[in-house]
Order: structure tokens, then sequence, then C-alpha cells
């Protein structure tokens, strides 16, 4: 039945499938606007630049609980952290396998551990450093500087690596973070 | 001159007194003056650097937290923020 | 392809309020939760009533994230069937096209053709998306509408129409089917995801 669908129906037009629910979505940006704005605009030494950190980690936080009790798609089962399977889909992607992944495919699930990791490291080392404990104590310092650099670095290769997904599998990523659909060419394998 | 004041103003200071530091304070022109100045006053210093031309310190005391800088020409105060 | 960001169905308008307030409810729970940690850094013990009302804000307001959380959960999964449904019945309506194709006896190229020239495509379009000649897709046009006994292109086109309007039979399948299909739990080979 479905088959006949593809035949007929989809010969020329590609099929939207709806990935990225609205709150997944707009964590996303909220969080990106929250890097951006501590990495650039806001100083470093005021109480704004606490306030959108903490925000920072309610985002994430807020990202983890959806992740466990979410739909489909946003659940850590659709993207679980796994250096092996990352392994697999680069070796996939270079012999030329097509397949789209709806959810994060396994390279892009590691960038966003990674990424949610380091938004964490960077909250609680900032919270360390308004503690008697840690006040002025170089080391929280220095690791709330080095990993906001490192996710900085994160940031352009997520950016670079979303370009070049978009490229190669012909699904809009950006606009799927946006409105929520991804399109996927006809006849292609989704997993 | 202005290195013999501030030992003849230090060792007038006693420990048990906990002088506050304030924005009229006047602690040094170095970072090692500054923070000589701030432990006699019996604070405990966690960190020193220059920031924006001004000497930085983040000191503690008694549950307290605090920030000050200090102008290295004149070695007065410019900024005080306590927290906590 | 336009670029929708602010949804045009209810239910998936309803579904972005909802994460907007998730999101907000979330700061709130955040602020009273963050005065809650500082009162007791001060303090060191949680009985002063001021304490208290912040701590039942904070608990409600998590509180509510989550049950709000649940619902969105719930209504982006009806708006899921919604979806499967509307596949499905697509599907079937591809079943009727089929079956006009099998009694016309179009080859599968011409099939490819009619169905683009369904799509509102005109020839030279086809003729670029199947890389043929223009000359070739005319002439499989002209046996597309001799085989199926209209004179042209907008007969074709209204044919089609008035017998899947018509064909109220078949309608009332897919629905039978519809039906089926979404009282079961949803697995993604029901829609049309998978070929």
């Amino acid at each position: 039945m479905a088959a006949v669908a593809q035949q007929t129906s989809g010969r020329v037009s590609a099929r939207e499938v709806a990935v990225w629910d609205p709150l997944v979505r707009l964590i996303h940006w909220s969080l990106a606007l929250t890097i951006l704005l501590n990495g650039t605009f806001i100083e470093e030494e005021s109480k704004t630049h606490e306030w959108i950190g903490y925000i920072a980690l309610g985002l994430v936080g807020l990202r983890l609980v959806w992740a466990l009790i979410g739909p489909k798609h946003a659940r850590f089962s659709a993207f679980p952290p796994s250096p092996a399977r990352a392994v697999n889909h680069l070796r996939a992607m270079l012999s030329g396998d097509k397949t789209i992944h709806l959810s994060h495919n396994p390279l892009g699930a590691l960038m966003v551990y990674n990424i949610w990791a380091s938004v964490i490291a960077i909250g609680i080392t900032g919270y360390m450093m308004t503690t008697i404990t840690f006040f002025g104590v170089d080391w929280v310092e220095e690791a709330h500087e080095v990993i906001f650099g490192w996710l900085l670095f994160s940031v352009a290769l997520h950016v670079a690596g979303v370009a070049f997904d978009t490229w190669r599998s012909g699904v809009n990523l950006v606009r799927a973070m946006i409105n929520g659909r991804k399109t996927i060419p006809y006849g292609r394998e989704v997993e | 001159m202005r290195k013999l004041a501030l030992i003849a103003m230090m060792a007038l200071a006693t420990p048990a007194l906990a002088e506050d530091v304030t924005m009229d304070s006047i602690l040094g022109t170095t970072m090692e003056e500054v923070q000589a100045s701030l432990t006699a006053m019996g604070y405990e210093v966690r960190k020193a650097e220059m920031e924006d031309g001004k000497i930085e310190v983040y000191f503690v005391r008694d549950g307290q937290m605090g920030e000050v800088y200090v102008n290295p020409q004149t070695g007065a105060v410019t900024k005080l923020e306590l927290k906590g | 392809m336009k670029l929708r960001i602010w949804p045009a169905k209810t239910k998936e308008k309803r579904a972005t309020v909802l994460a907007g307030l998730i999101l907000l409810q979330a700061i709130c729970a955040l602020f009273f939760i963050g005065d809650v940690i500082e009162d007791f850094r001060e303090d060191g013990h949680l009985d002063n009533p001021h304490l208290l009302l912040e701590s039942v804000a904070a608990i409600a307001l998590v509180g509510g994230v989550i049950f709000l959380m649940i619902e969105l959960r719930g209504l982006l999964s009806r708006v899921s069937d919604m979806q499967i449904g509307l596949d499905i019945a697509q599907g079937h309506l591809a079943d009727i096209i089929e079956t006009f194709f099998d009694e016309w006896g179009l080859t599968s190229a011409e099939r490819d053709v009619a169905i683009m020239i369904l799509k509102g495509l005109d020839n030279d379009s086809i003729a670029q998306v199947r890389k043929t000649a223009a000359g070739t897709v005319r002439a499989q046009a002209t046996s597309i509408y001799s085989k199926s006994g209209t004179d042209g292109r907008a007969q074709f086109i209204s044919l089609l129409i008035e017998e899947l309007l018509a064909d109220n039979q078949h309608l009332g399948s897919a629905e039978a089917a519809l039906n089926a299909k979404t009282t079961n739990a949803a697995s993604p080979d029901a829609s049309g995801e998978t070929t």
C-alpha cells in the first residue's frame, strides 16, 4: 500500500516528516542566544552575565528532562551517545550511504552531548565562582574560560557540520530546526 | 616616600582592629603592596591581577567576598565591590 | 517553499504556545530555586516563612513544567496520528489512481507523465524532470489522453477529479482503514515513511 503511494504520488515530490517539536526548537535557539550574548555582548563581571548563565543551565536541564519524557525524536533513545555508531556513520558516509537520520545522526549526537556537557561545566564553574570556597580561586576561573573557548570551537564545528550534512543529505537541516519538518528527497531511506 | 608612609601605616594598624577597606583607602601602587595592605587589614587575598590598567584583587573575610580595583599611579581605590 | 515559523494548523499553534509556556515557567522556577539556594546559603536552615513560600512556589512551578510537558507530548502524539491518517488516505487515493491507469493500460512511463500532469507540471517541466525531450513527453501525453478518452490536459485532469469525487465507496473504505490504523498504536511502517 505504502509502496504504491511512493510510486505514483511520490515520484517527483519529496516527503515531509515532522521531526523537531516546538520545545526542542525553542530550547535550541534560546540556548544559542544565551551563548551568543554571554560570549560577546554581555559584560563578564555582571549580574546579567550570571543570570544568562543560569538560564543556559536551565535550558539544558529542561532539554534533558524532555529527552526522558518527550516525543520519539526528542528522546535519548533516538540519538544514543555512541562513539561506535559515530564511526560506523562516518564509514557509511564515506562509502556513499545516503540513509537519512530523522533525529540527530550519530555524529551529531556526539556534538549535542558535547555541547550540553560543556554548558553544564561552564555553568557549574560559574556558580562555583560565586561561592566563598572557590571565590578568586584560579583553576575555577581558568576552567570556566577554557571550557567556554572549547564551546565556541564546538559551535563553529557544529555549524560547519550542519552545513555539510545539509549538502550531503539534501535535507535542509536549518529549516528543519525552524519549522520542525525534514523534507526527505524522494527515494531515500530514513532511520 | 610613599613606601615609608605605607609601612608606617601598616605598623600602626593592629590586626585586632580589623580595619575595613573603603573607597577612601590607599592600598599601594603595586600588586604586592596592595595585597600586603589588605592582608594587614585581616583580609585573605585570593587573587590579584591587572584589569583595564587597574590592580584588581579578590579578597575574603568573615564570610564576605569582595573585589577591589586600585589605581597604580595614586594607590587609591577606584572601585570596591562587596558581596555576600 | 514557504518558511513557516508560525504554524497554520490550530493544534500545531497550540503546541508552540505550550512549549513557550513551559520555557517561561521553567525560567520562573529557576528564579525561585535560585532564591531558595541563596537564602539557604546565608541562613543554613529553611524555617523562615519567606523561604517557605519561595520553596512552595518553586515546587509548584517545577510541577507545572512537568505537567505541561506531559500535555505537550500528548498533543504532539495526536497531531502525529492525524498526519498518519492523512498519509493513509493519500495512499488510498494513490490506489484509486493506479486502478484507472490499469484500466487504461498506461505504460509505466505514461503513468509517470500522467501523475506529473495531475500535479500541474507542463510538458516542458516534465521533460526536464524525466530528462527526456519535450517531443517525447508530448507523444506520451497524447497517448494518455487517447487511452483515457479525453481531449487534452484540462479534460484529463477533470476526469480524474470527477472519478475520485464520485467514487465515494473507495473513499469510504479509506476512512475505515484510517480508523483501524489509528486505534492501533501508530508504527513507522503504517505511515508513508518507508518504501
